[in-house]
């Protein structure tokens, strides 16, 4: 979206904004095509950054409010530890709970986590798109050195994950000062090992550039990596304990997986800084295996190569079969993500047992508190939050296509064959749709059928699939909602991409902040009812269903209005 | 939605020049602004029905723009467009449902295969010539089991004028089709508007090169600054650009001359000065006074007389250095 021609072309500037390096040597073209990549991508760049940065300042003061000093934290902490569901997500909390113990646990891992995927996103889209595009083709037709590009992307690749890194580090010594609770061994381990991480994916990815015949392709098999980094820090800490030490134990997975790495360094408990030799090393290997396989590769091509052509045809009758027929793959890819993630959850939900039946003081206290039928609800409306979070992205994604169709031509060639003006984005949007509602379905019966074997009676199927199916309507909601906006005004399309980053955080993370009940209300994956409740409320789910359904209507007679343009 | 447009398909045909049969394409007076830009500004244009009409204009003159006009991707900011009978601007399906568009910029869908592509393009019209596709494949060489991805521009290219000779329509645009095309491929190009004009389709086809619209067309439509600088049958222009003709006459017989040439309708200047007692003149005139002039030159003992067809090529650029 970001990376289109069009946003380069938006503004005509002045000459001076790509700063005139000295010298026409090999330093001035790297200069020149630094400030190439920077002036071409600063948006994206700062888009990713700031956000994340917010994140882990408003954190610390947040928890320091609600629970100035470690004895009131005791009863969280204790919680938080009983929840399987956030002890697969987060591993487990440890000892004594201070706030940059819970920092590092929750919002860090969602900084890792995010931090990872604008590593993956960035490096296709700085190492392997302007090849893809030919713009590659055009710098190095100017007498620069072949390198000289690829050495511009790294460093701003690298340069984004070590802007990353130092803002953590720096916003969280700057708390340090102000709150003796955090420390400043805890900032810095912490902010390096986020550097770090995303270093890592970055790099990771820019290895699949090289493999892959092409930019997508390398971002599908980076995106499958990052799922299997997660699956591999996740499985050990599911079932995890905490040591004598009271840290997070490390197993071999956690060496492994570079989201492990945070457990292995325990920002805030041990600071090691030993581990880092050995992350050093590996990120080192990855950049020069990275740079060994760009050598071996030829030009627009990957070392593993594309498949043939064939000679099958393709039926398509409609915009809607098109729509169908080139949703598919991503269709299939969020599928297996959404189901694999239900089946992840649903297997670990044995440690559910422990609450339900244990004699612990805990479980008893929670039991007494919740109920039995509360203990699985909150455990899968936590769940299917994240699934509901992945099938928005994927609907969203899906409506999207249609605005880089416009840009790239893609959009004028299917209407000039005598299409109607809102065929193509009422069928993505359709897709998007259908699409959302059949990988929940999937993922909730998968899910209901793993949790079934695991807690046996305890699992009520039809309240886990409910859970999944609940989410469908905040997709269809911010699936129109894109659309519209793409009706209106397809440069301000993007705001798409920031509803969902905004309701999802503000979902997630939004009691760090205490914000009015309006505002939550507003937030569309707010409204999923408590199934395990007297009386659950639906009306407000319609509500964000209709609202999608309006807006796609509204967005037909927007998109017969406008111009259609490149 | 069918009673709608049975009707306004039924009062076009009451007043006969306005008859959509009659001209596939009627523009008048279409203005396009971006902002306070205006890309096409007042232009007519009207295409005779199974006529090759050619749309010529330097880049920027507001072509694609009015392609764009027609195919009902933009909006005009003024003016009247009759695509088939249609107004592309409010009803883009009904307009493009019976026009083949060819964009001088082929983009395709790149995941597909060009097989791919070509079934989608029908499908989404709805009507499949499999025959005329197969043949029109075999003419262009074009390998349809390649993504798209792979393809070179001239083979993107190639993909879409196969679906667009293929396809069952009645009018084709064709904005700058050959532009990627090589000399081999523009000659198969050329039989295949000349085969499309045979089977009674209309096209209109926007080039900058001269030599493509004068073996092509029939009548032409130039544009420069997105305003209409002239336009007519290409064989009233040829006359328009008449002759030009150069000899040296003796100084002293040259004002004579030229007196006796200027009856013809020759303007004859001089050109440098006299030399060894002869001087150049040259001129143009209408081509039907080409063997009178020739014969008062030849008669007057000028030597070295020269005559030849002034191109097109001339006459266009005349149009774009003069008027400014």
């Amino acid at each position: 979206m970001m990376g289109t021609p069009a946003a380069v072309q938006t503004r005509p500037r002045h000459r001076q904004d790509v700063p005139a390096a000295t010298g026409t040597g090999t330093a001035g073209q790297y200069r020149r095509l630094v400030a190439l990549v920077l002036r071409r991508h600063w948006t994206q760049l700062l888009a990713w950054l700031i956000p994340l940065l917010a994140l882990v300042a408003v954190t610390a003061p947040s928890y320091a409010e609600l629970y100035p000093d470690l004895a009131q934290r005791t009863v969280l902490v204790e919680s938080l530890r009983a929840n399987t569901a956030t002890a697969v997500l987060y591993g487990p909390l440890p000892d004594p709970g201070t706030l940059g113990q819970l920092l590092v646990w929750e919002t860090g891992t969602y900084v890792l986590i995010v931090g990872a995927v604008m590593a993956l996103l960035l490096a296709v889209t700085l190492v392997r798109r302007p090849e893809d595009a030919g713009t590659l083709a055009v710098v190095r037709s100017t007498g620069t050195a072949p390198w000289l590009p690829v050495a511009a992307s790294f460093t701003v690749l690298i340069g984004q994950c070590l802007a990353l890194g130092a803002g953590t580090a720096l916003i969280l010594w700057g708390q340090a000062q102000v709150n003796q609770e955090l420390t400043t061994a805890g900032a810095f381990t912490f902010g390096a090992v986020v550097a770090a991480v995303s270093g890592a994916f970055a790099l990771l990815a820019t290895v699949m550039c090289q493999l892959a015949p092409d930019g997508p392709v390398a971002r599908s098999w980076s995106l499958l990596i990052l799922g299997i980094a997660f699956l591999a820090r996740a499985v050990p800490n599911a079932g995890a304990t905490l040591d004598d030490a009271g840290a997070a134990p490390v197993t071999w997975l956690h060496w492994v997986s570079p989201l492990g790495w945070v457990q292995v360094v325990a920002p805030y408990t041990r600071d090691r800084a030993w581990p880092f030799w050995v992350f050093g090393a590996v990120l080192l290997l990855l950049l020069v295996l990275s740079l060994w396989l760009a050598s071996k590769r030829e030009y627009q091509a990957g070392i593993i190569a594309r498949r043939r052509g064939h000679d099958r045809g393709l039926r398509v009758s409609s915009g809607f079969g098109l729509a169908r027929r080139r949703g598919m793959g991503s269709a299939i890819g969020w599928t297996v993500a959404v189901v694999a993630l239900g089946a992840l959850f649903g297997g670990m939900s044995s440690g559910l047992l422990d609450l339900l039946t244990g004699s612990d003081v805990t479980a008893q206290l929670v039991r007494r508190m919740m109920g039995d039928a509360s203990v699985t609800s909150m455990y899968f409306q936590m769940v299917t939050l994240i699934a509901g979070i992945f099938v928005a992205v994927y609907a969203v994604g899906s409506v999207m296509r249609v605005r880089a169709d416009e840009s790239a031509g893609l959009l004028e060639a299917e209407l000039v064959t005598g299409r109607r003006r809102w065929e193509p984005l009422v069928a993505a949007w359709v897709a998007a749709v259908v699409g959302s509602a059949v990988m929940l379905l999937l993922a909730g019966l998968v899910t209901a059928g793993i949790t079934a074997q695991e807690l046996g009676g305890q699992a009520d199927a039809g309240r886990i699939i409910g859970y999944f199916l609940l989410q469908w309507p905040a997709a269809v909601c911010l699936a129109g909602a894109t659309a519209l906006l793409i009706g209106l005004r397809p440069q301000l399309a993007w705001i798409g991409w920031a509803l969902v980053a905004v309701t999802a955080s503000m979902t997630w993370f939004g009691s760090l902040l205490e914000p009015p009940g309006w505002l939550m209300d507003l937030m569309v994956f707010n409204h999923v009812p408590d199934l395990a409740g007297d009386d659950p409320v639906y009306w407000p789910l319609a509500v964000l269903a209709g609202i999608g359904v309006a807006a796609v209507l509204l967005a037909v007679p927007s998109m017969q209005r406008r111009d259609i343009r490149r | 939605m069918s009673h709608a447009m049975s009707a306004e398909q039924s009062i076009p045909q009451s007043s006969s020049p306005d008859h959509p049969a009659a001209h596939p394409v009627q523009v008048e007076g279409l203005t396009k602004k971006f902002g306070s830009f205006a890309a096409v500004d007042g232009l007519d244009l009207e295409v005779s029905a199974g006529s090759v009409h050619g749309f010529l204009g330097p880049n920027g003159a507001g072509k694609s723009t009015t392609m764009r006009v027609l195919l009902g991707l933009y909006k005009p900011s003024a003016g009247r467009v009759r695509v088939l009978g249609k107004d592309p601007a409010t009803h883009p399906a009904e307009a493009t449902r019976n026009v083949s568009a060819v964009p001088g910029d082929v983009s395709l869908w790149p995941n597909l295969t060009g097989r791919q592509a070509l079934d989608v393009l029908a499908g989404l019209r709805g009507r499949y010539d499999r025959t005329r596709e197969a043949g029109l494949i075999e003419r262009f060489g074009l390998d349809p089991s390649k993504k798209i991805r792979t393809y070179s521009t001239g083979n993107r290219q190639k993909v879409m004028l196969v679906a667009a000779f293929a396809a069952r329509t009645d009018l084709l645009l064709l904005d700058e089709p050959t532009a990627g095309l090589d000399p081999l491929m523009e000659r198969e190009f050329g039989h295949c508007v000349r085969q499309a004009v045979d089977d009674g389709r209309t096209i209109l086809l926007s080039s900058h090169i001269l030599s493509e619209v004068e073996e092509l067309c029939s009548s032409v439509t130039i544009i420069r600054d997105g305003r209409l600088v002239e336009s007519g049958r290409l064989a009233a222009m040829r006359h328009l650009a008449a002759s030009g003709i150069e000899a040296t006459v003796p100084v002293e017989r040259a004002d004579d001359i030229a007196a006796r040439l200027a009856a013809y309708g020759m303007a004859a200047d001089h050109d440098g000065g006299a030399a060894d007692g002869v001087i150049r003149v040259a001129g143009s005139v209408d081509r039907q006074n080409v063997p009178e002039v020739l014969g008062t030159l030849a008669a007057s003992g000028a030597r070295d007389i020269t005559s030849v067809p002034a191109s097109l090529e001339d006459l266009f650029m005349r149009h774009y250095e003069v008027v400014s």
